[in-house]
């Protein structure tokens, strides 16, 4: 029977060496088809090995990033008034979820609060100035001691309208979203809020002299939702807030890659 | 009544008195909204400051009628 084989074989090899060659080739073709997608199949093994490997170091360097960590020790009492306030305690705002971290409290730079200062400053002593004024003899001593003290109540007045604009007015960054709270006048608010993961993307404007002097500038944030642009105004240390942003960014694809949303 | 000029038949200073007294309702009416904004504001957002906002604002509504109240008598 072997015998027979052999026969067979060496029949092939002398009447149809081609066909007898072209199986071998084909199975040497096979053979390195085989052998090129072992290679394949352990880079892609090797790529994904990677890949873990960075997704974990990816989390390890989330879990150590703590870009607040320089101010969080600090009295959350003295930052009540800061325009800049990391990892605020103690703040709470409209609809805010249970779960939802507040990471950064913006205000408007102190340095905007000066022409309206500077405007009370003025206002204060305008009653030095009155005197020079010939008729104010005529008025009786009564008419005198009231006007003084309603003009101080519209100085009073006008410091704390300017005052609340200036304290309540905030942008707060939370690991959930970004919101523009915007009192526009007594009777009239704005609330504006968009998830973290509808930001497409973050505008750092910052012009002229005392802006770049002091670090303070706008952020507009691009936003997929109903409201297409947010923007933080005269907001200090721009660059880091929109670095702020970015890394949240960066996180909530991460969470939304692990199924972590909430 | 403070004697002064004569304006269509009434004392100037009694129109002004009037003139300053509604200015004063006016201003109480104001602070009382300003007592109305804080409530809101903090509502909205609270930093952990609310109690003293609304003293502020209670303290300058209270003024405000301290001031009606004294122009009142005094004018």
């Amino acid at each position: 029977m072997i015998f027979y084989h052999k026969q067979v074989l060496c029949y092939n090899l002398l009447k149809m060496p081609e066909i007898y060659n072209a199986e071998k080739n084909d199975s040497k073709l096979i053979s390195n088809i085989h052998s090129e997608n072992d290679t394949k199949e352990s880079s892609e093994n090797d790529l994904i090995d990677t890949l873990d490997s960075e997704a974990q170091q990816n989390r390890q360097s989330k879990k150590a990033f703590q870009p607040f960590k320089f101010e969080s020790n600090a009295d959350s009492n003295s930052r009540v008034f800061s325009s800049y306030c990391i990892n605020p305690k103690n703040v709470n705002f409209y609809h805010k979820d249970s779960q939802e971290k507040v990471i950064l409290l913006l205000r408007k730079h102190p340095f905007t609060n000066i022409p309206w200062i500077f405007t009370a400053l003025l206002m204060f002593l305008a009653p030095i100035f009155v005197s020079f004024f010939g008729f104010i003899e005529i008025v009786p001593w009564e008419f005198k001691f009231v006007l003084f003290v309603v003009w101080y109540m519209i100085t009073l007045a006008f410091v704390l309208e300017e005052f609340l604009s200036w304290f309540y007015n905030v942008n707060i960054i939370t690991d959930e979203r970004i919101l523009e709270v915007d009192f526009v006048n007594l009777v009239y608010r704005e609330i504006t809020d968009a998830n973290i993961d509808q930001i497409q993307d973050v505008t750092v404007e910052m012009s002229g002299v005392w802006r770049t002097f002091f670090n303070f500038g706008d952020v507009v944030i691009q936003t997929a939702g109903e409201v297409p642009r947010i923007r933080f105004e005269a907001v200090p240390r721009p660059d880091d807030v929109a670095k702020i942003l970015r890394e949240l960014r960066l996180e909530e694809e991460q969470e939304k890659l692990e199924g972590r949303i909430r | 009544m403070i004697q002064g000029f004569e304006f269509a038949g009434l004392n100037i200073w009694f129109l002004a008195k009037i003139i300053v007294l509604l200015f004063l309702i006016i201003y109480i009416v104001f602070s009382g909204v300003v007592i109305k904004q804080i409530i809101n504001m903090n509502e909205t957002l609270d930093v952990g400051i609310s109690f003293i906002m609304n003293i502020i604002a209670i303290g300058h509504f209270c003024f405000a009628v301290f001031v009606f109240v004294f122009s009142f008598l005094l004018l």
